[in-house]
């Protein structure tokens, strides 16, 4: 598995796809702040400060899942079709093995992205823009770490559906129905019933598309988030752990003995 | 790597024991049983859809038989297979590579995935392949034989004892087919590699392969070596003449080890025959009328085409 991962990340490393996202990503952080910058100078404009660059972020951690997945895409979308995943297999190389070779290689390209991107949104905020507001670098610095296992589990879903669906629109639309869709509909599903939908809300409530959005108010005026209570950050860590081990147990299950 | 030494003292390292393989009620192979013996060429022959590509895949590992035993060197478990392949280079339908990586960092990419050592052996197999003028194209910008030719590099980047190819030749030229020809001819002569491949392109198969194997709708019809190949294809003689029965008893008669079938259209077939002059002769002494005289040999389409129709040994 070593030598499939080494040479997965060297081709990491020579993708144009992948080094097109971290061009695009740097530029994007760097033009908002900029714009912010700019902006900041025209009267009754409130939003050229630190704290609403932060919380564009801090608000919606669910980004981080998102790129992770959109990592997995660009690295695997086309192993099926281009024969290279065929070319692994054949050189004796088990299902199971690439699989947590993928799933590895898309966390640590994510991971690679993560600490190129972070710093440059900080440094540009903070050279840029007036530090001021409710949201601080602390609490972004904090969402790291509370939403990495959930965008890691995220990754190993992309990984799957990936290699389950031959059209990777497929695969996409599947993977936003298994993170989003379904728990806000069994969020909705759990508030609208009268009788017996404590459980059913309490579930949906686990789901990281729901506690990460329902239980945060990150605005101007303040900056509450999941995991500033250590029983969020826990429920944070839990949640992704959990979606790890049942992600990658499903994975194994249903890979280790695909046709291709 | 242990070989597999089964009776009779014959190394295979490919053998398929009842392999069958169906996708829902679809039996792409029916209780299919090949030999590849260490060091030959086999050639796998089939039509479009005769199964060819499917026991390929079930050989590369990408499918998984339905009913059946495959054995690679001798191995047949699946942890065993999967060591086995690392000693496989394969190439199925079409070559796998990354549209917008170089030829070399492709290469490269296969070169630390299969753990071998060394940059160099890059370099060889660029040459090996006559591919050094484009290590620095993108692999989406090739033509379609140097994409068949990068195909053979990846497969033989591993330094395989075994390459199995599934159409190889596609898209080469009459020259990419010659050198690609020498190419598999060399690799079996000086490094003793054994080659599977698979091709409708019969005629290039009877330049090059040892062993054949006949393939139809999911069933292997036969399987032999090219010297029984050429005796079942040798030379015929198709004679028209005013009273075959008569001339059948001469036949019998004059030449009593002679091998002849009368066929349907009243033309006598010699297998083996001697030289023309003989026959006529044998006619005109006898006052029959000699309508036609073909001499022919058997290709190696007619003979799959024949085997195919149900025939057995006909020419």
């Amino acid at each position: 598995m070593l030598n499939y991962m080494k040479s997965e990340l060297y081709r990491a490393r020579h993708s144009a796809e992948i080094r097109g996202t971290a061009i695009g990503l740097l530029g994007l952080i760097l033009f908002m702040n900029l714009i912010l910058s700019i902006m900041s100078g025209l009267p009754h404009f409130h939003y050229g400060i630190t704290s609403f660059s932060y919380s564009m972020l801090v608000s919606m951690p669910m980004l981080y899942c998102y790129v992770a997945g959109d990592v997995a895409v660009m690295l695997y979308e086309s192993d099926k079709r281009n024969g290279t995943l065929g070319n692994s297999i054949a050189y004796g190389i088990s299902r199971t093995r690439i699989f947590f070779g993928k799933c590895i290689v898309t966390f640590l390209t994510s991971l690679f992205l993560l600490l190129l991107a972070l710093p440059v949104y900080i440094l540009s905020a903070m050279l840029l823009l007036e530090e001021a507001g409710p949201t601080v670098v602390w609490d972004m610095l904090a969402e790291v770490p509370a939403v990495s296992l959930i965008a890691t589990a995220a990754l190993i879903l992309a990984n799957i559906l990936l290699e389950l669906f031959d059209n990777s629109f497929f695969s996409v639309l599947a993977w936003l129905a298994i993170l989003v869709i379904v728990p806000k509909i069994l969020l909705l599903a759990g508030m609208g019933m009268s009788s017996g939908s404590e459980f059913l809300l309490d579930v949906a409530m686990w789901m990281p598309a729901n506690f990460l959005s329902a239980g945060m108010q990150v605005n101007m005026s303040q900056c509450i988030t999941v995991w500033d209570t250590a029983e969020g950050m826990a429920k944070c860590l839990l949640s992704g752990a959990a979606g790890i081990l049942a992600f990658g147990a499903a994975g194994v299950l249903l890979l280790r003995k695909r046709d291709l | 790597m242990n070989d597999h030494i089964t009776n009779q003292n014959t190394i295979y390292t490919i053998e398929a024991k009842q392999v069958s393989k169906s996708y829902g009620d679809l039996r792409a192979l029916d209780k299919v049983s090949l030999h590849v013996r260490k060091g030959s060429i086999y050639g796998l022959i089939g039509d479009n859809g005769a199964g060819k590509s499917t026991f390929l895949k079930l050989l590369a590992g990408h499918i998984f038989p339905t009913s059946g035993e495959i054995r690679l060197f001798g191995q047949y478990e699946e942890k065993e297979l999967l060591r086995c392949r690392r000693q496989t280079g394969i190439m199925i339908e079409q070559p796998g590579f990354f549209p917008n990586m170089t030829v070399e960092n492709t290469l490269e990419y296969y070169r630390i995935q299969k753990g071998i050592p060394g940059k160099e052996k890059v370099e060889e197999i660029l040459q090996l392949t006559k591919l050094s003028e484009k290590r620095k194209s993108r692999c989406k910008k090739l033509s379609m034989g140097q994409k068949q030719r990068l195909g053979l590099a990846i497969a033989l980047i591993g330094e395989p004892q075994l390459l199995i190819l599934d159409e190889p030749i596609n898209g080469l030229d009459p020259s990419g087919i010659i050198e690609f020809r020498r190419l598999l001819l060399r690799l079996n002569e000086e490094k003793q590699i054994t080659i599977l491949l698979s091709s409708h392109i019969l005629t290039e198969l009877q330049q090059t392969a040892t062993h054949f194997g006949f393939l139809s709708r999911g069933k292997l019809l036969e399987e032999l070596s090219a010297e029984a190949l050429a005796d079942k294809c040798a030379d015929c003689l198709d004679i028209s003449v005013s009273d075959p029965e008569t001339y059948a008893a001469l036949l019998v008669r004059r030449y009593p080890n002679t091998s002849f079938q009368v066929l349907p259209d009243r033309t006598i077939q010699i297998r083996h025959c001697l030289e023309p002059e003989v026959y006529s002769s044998l006619a005109a002494e006898n006052g029959l009328t000699l309508r036609a005289l073909t001499r022919h040999q058997t290709s190696l389409e007619d003979y799959y085409i024949n085997l195919k129709n149900g025939g057995n040994e006909t020419c």
